[in-house]
């Protein structure tokens, strides 16, 4: 598994960056649950929703290593990250207005983490494919 | 647009890994730019033509 775009050959903060990616990703694995079970162990006390934050921190860092990752990248690197990016981010919005259409009568409700996750995965396949056009 | 960037790093007998590292970039962008799939910037064209001592004119030219 890598980040969409460069992969192969990875300079020292590159691969700082990846790792930061990777452990924070696990880490909100590891929030995630546990900011549910606090939320529902301590479901009448108000400020509740403040344990929710605590996934938050790792998402923050994940965002982080991206950032890091990218500027760490040379330009060319830089130019497939941004295309794939653009080619998620069209398709992604082609099939969530296409998919509207159909949404509550021939198909049912998609809840917003598919479509994230859906535009997640086209980010990966577009970074294959335009990592390609350059070799 | 064309270049002569493998042949001016044939005749120094560097690897396509001793030029990225010199320039700082990508193994795989030495090797996208010398088959012509990628275009470098300006900035990156002018450190190419002047670590091989070169006008950017001298490595880099349009194609006809």
């Amino acid at each position: 598994l890598e980040l969409p775009g460069c992969g192969g050959e990875l300079n020292a903060r590159q691969r700082g960056a990846y790792r930061l990616y990777w452990i924070a990703l696990g880490l909100y694995c590891v929030l995630l649950p546990v900011a549910v079970k606090l939320t529902r162990h301590y479901h009448e006390w108000r400020w509740k929703p403040l344990f929710m934050l605590l996934p938050l921190a790792a998402v923050v860092l994940v965002l982080r290593g991206m950032a890091l990752y990218f500027s760490a990248a040379d330009e060319m690197q830089r130019r497939i990250l941004a295309e794939s990016c653009a080619y998620a981010f069209a398709i992604s919005v082609f099939a969530t207005i296409a998919v509207g259409f159909f949404e509550g009568t021939v198909i049912p409700p998609i809840d917003w983490s598919v479509r994230f996750s859906f535009m997640m995965v086209v980010w990966g396949v577009a970074a294959i494919i335009t990592k390609k056009r350059y070799k | 647009v064309k270049n002569r960037v493998r042949d001016l790093r044939a005749d120094r007998e560097w690897s396509q890994a001793e030029l990225a590292e010199r320039l700082e970039v990508s193994r795989q962008t030495i090797n996208a730019i010398e088959t012509g799939k990628y275009d470098p910037s300006l900035p990156l064209a002018f450190r190419i033509a002047a670590l091989f001592r070169n006008r950017i004119e001298e490595v880099f030219f349009p194609e006809k």
